[in-house]
């Protein structure tokens, strides 16, 4: 596909969530923007591969700003996407006795802390728990979201806004456009056609330091996780409900509305392996995740969760989806999720952006806003 | 970049009327905890039988952010306090102390003191009474060892805490009762740091008191002195089968022996016997239920107030940069 202009004030490589976000945003300023995907749908990596959980601040109880931000940012997702909000089902926090991180009292204290809503869940519900493992359980207030349909939304406000999308486009090459580094860049497009652009927005998550190692930047201290999402059939017993167990080497079991049937995710399970972007030869996590053979860890997920909640081993199991998680080596001390913004990155105009949390998008937006400046 | 370490802190104050000017004690170690950490709180714990003024405690609610008040319905000894004040507190590293012991040079020695890795930091200072000092010694030399008693001399009850430590020690019987013993037993590294002391400290305990709550400490935290009389009662019995056998060998081969004597011992050897017996097994069950024993709460909550800004509503969950630079050797840390 070949792009209707030769300049652009804002080019985006990535089609996720953040990247179409970031494309509305300056296009609804009057920018002209450009999106090119590498795939050919929008939204299907990692936007798509995750729990499909609109988070309230609950997951994150070791880190209060990540959890403050969720919270404060929940009833706006909620407003702003409706159309893929899924609401109709019940969600449950269970605290871990053993290899917890936290206790009861200290997520109750926590919760009431960042005003995500929490009450003890009825007799019913705690009863479904090994109260050996889980020491109390709560009802807590927090949806999923339909991939599939937010997918569509985002199209249609893309369109609205003017924003031009190029699927099946991968951007093949960075440069200056002026020798001293000042003035925008050169974006090489399917390794045939060149644009140029004030400023270029990395919004590709797992393969963000595959652009800074075209540049010969510096790669930025990344850490990978290649994860499985089981897919599932809820057993009648627990039908309708969702459940987390917190806060360490648990498991999460939530609706996965664009496939109708529910999410599995396991702490230790989930990730099958890591590694790290570390001098040497930069090898990019799209390969990695092309070569891997993909064995299914949900015998063990199941195992495990099954343990806390008997209900689970009556699953039935459809398949596994798969993605290259990135994380910031900086949460691997509380949990964290925040977003990594690198502004005019080793040359100017150049900005790396990498959002774990979809319901966190307004945060990046804000921090643009911050320097909008740098953008006139 | 902001110079500010990425760690949450909790500063537990525990205050009575005598405080004084709440607010000019608070918000120094407010500013202090907002110049040096991401994120921080201040809990002010006072008790319903001697509390600090309820408008000056409505005034700083009301000027500084990120205070709790908590109230206890009653006054209970300084271990169940700092419990008390550890068990409410969210931080991920918590200093608790009498209000007169916390500044900001206090908080940011212990804070970087545990997160250098020491799990436990323990404020000392100032100097005891000869008597406290001569029978805090006997104490020490005669039941140190069976207690595990490592509580460092000068203690004046100021603490700094990892969230790993709190978590272990409180899965520990009595916690309440025993805090400061429990935190230094769990099982993490301790370190002390001194504390400037003007003013006496917080427990105020008289001789009386402190001797019985050394009483508590032993037979709570050690069956050692009971497994010792259990000793002597089998020795006793012991004794007694021995001065029985005596009484009988004596009627065998001696002629003058008076009528009824061996009839008596022997009835009282037998009696003395069974009766240490008895005592030695009724011990060994009070040892396993010494041992086994579940406690109640030594303190409850009267309310919690809040300052009327508790969150910095304007920090966005945006980094600049994906290593953290604060090192953090107490972390709770991911499990791989």
């Amino acid at each position: 596909m070949k792009p209707d202009r030769d300049k652009y004030d804002i080019l985006v490589i990535g089609g996720g969530f953040f990247g179409l976000n970031i494309a509305c945003h300056f296009a609804a300023k009057g920018k002209v923007v450009l999106v090119c995907e590498r795939g050919s749908l929008l939204m299907s990596r990692a936007s798509y591969v995750n729990q499909a959980r609109i988070h309230n601040g609950y997951h994150y109880p070791r880190s209060i700003l990540t959890a403050q931000r969720s919270c404060a940012s929940f009833p706006r997702f909620v407003k702003d996407f409706s159309e893929c909000v899924v609401s109709d089902f019940e969600k449950y926090y269970a605290i871990g006795k053993i290899l917890g991180k936290i206790n009861a009292r200290q997520f109750e204290t926590f919760c009431r802390r960042i005003g995500a809503p929490c009450e003890t869940a009825p007799e019913s519900i705690s009863s479904l728990f090994d109260s050996h493992y889980i020491e109390k359980v709560f009802r807590v207030k927090e949806y999923a979201f339909n991939a599939e349909v937010l997918c569509k939304l985002m199209k249609r406000r893309l369109a609205k806004v003017g924003v031009e999308v190029l699927i099946k486009t991968p951007v093949t090459g960075l440069s200056s456009r002026s020798v001293d580094g000042s003035g925008g860049l050169r974006v090489s497009l399917n390794g045939e056609t060149e644009v140029l652009a004030n400023h270029v927005f990395n919004c590709t998550y797992s393969n963000i330091n595959f652009f800074n190692n075209l540049q010969s930047l510096p790669l930025i201290p990344l850490k990978y996780e290649m994860t499985e999402m089981a897919l599932v059939e809820m057993p009648a017993a627990v039908e309708g409900k969702a459940f987390t167990v917190m806060c360490g080497p648990f498991f999460s079991v939530m609706p996965f509305p664009s496939r109708n049937c529910y999410s599995l995710s396991h702490v230790r399970y989930t990730p099958h392996y890591e590694w790290r972007d570390e001098g040497g030869r930069y090898v990019s996590p799209l390969d990695i995740y092309d070569r891997d053979e993909k064995r299914t860890s949900y015998v063990e997920m199941v195992k495990d969760a099954a343990r806390y909640l008997p209900s689970l081993s009556k699953c039935r199991y459809k398949e596994s989806i798969w993605e290259v998680k990135t994380v910031l080596p900086s949460s691997e001390i509380d949990d964290s999720r925040p977003i990594l913004c690198k502004l005019n990155y080793g040359r100017r105009g150049y900005h790396c952006i990498m959002g774990g949390k979809i319901d966190n998008i307004y945060d990046i937006v804000s921090a643009l806003e911050q320097n909008k400046e740098m953008f006139v | 970049m902001s110079a500010k370490k990425d760690v949450f802190v909790s500063v537990i104050a525990i205050a009575d009327s005598s405080v004084g000017d709440v607010e000019s004690k608070v918000k120094p170690i407010a500013a202090k905890l907002d110049d040096c950490y991401s994120h921080s709180e201040i809990i002010l714990l006072d008790s319903a039988e001697s509390p600090i003024a309820d408008g000056d405690i409505e005034a700083l609610l009301k000027k500084t952010a990120r205070i709790r008040h908590i109230r206890l319905f009653r006054n209970v000894p300084m271990p169940a306090m700092t419990a008390a004040g550890l068990e409410n507190a969210i931080g991920d590293v918590m200093v608790v102390a009498p209000i007169e012991f916390i500044s900001e040079t206090s908080v940011v020695e212990s804070v970087q003191k545990c997160l250098s890795g020491f799990d436990v930091v323990c404020g000392t200072g100032g100097r005891a009474s000869p008597l406290y000092r001569l029978l805090s010694s006997i104490f020490r030399k005669l039941f140190g060892g069976m207690l595990a008693y490592n509580l460092p001399k000068n203690d004046v009850g100021f603490r700094c805490v990892s969230r790993r430590i709190l978590n272990a020690a409180m899965l520990m019987p009595r916690f309440h009762q025993f805090a400061f013993l429990r935190l230094s037993n769990a099982g993490g590294e301790c370190c002390t740091i001194d504390i400037p002391v003007n003013a006496v400290g917080r427990s105020g305990r008289t001789i009386r008191q402190r001797i019985a709550h050394a009483v508590s400490m032993i037979i709570y935290n050690s069956v050692r002195p009971l497994r010792l009389m259990n000793l002597a009662a089998i020795v006793t019995s012991a004794m007694c089968a021995l001065i029985a056998l005596y009484t009988f060998l004596i009627k065998l081969f001696k002629t003058n022996v008076v009528e009824g004597w061996t009839t008596i011992m022997l009835v009282m050897s037998f009696l003395f016997l069974v009766l240490f017996i008895m005592l030695a097994f009724i011990g060994e069950y009070i040892a396993r239920l010494v041992q086994d024993g579940a406690v109640s709460s030594q303190y409850s909550v009267l309310f919690e107030r809040n300052s009327s800004v508790m969150l910095d509503a304007k920090e966005l969950n945006v980094m600049t940069e994906s290593e953290v630079m604060t090192v953090n050797n107490v972390q709770t840390g991911r499990n791989k």
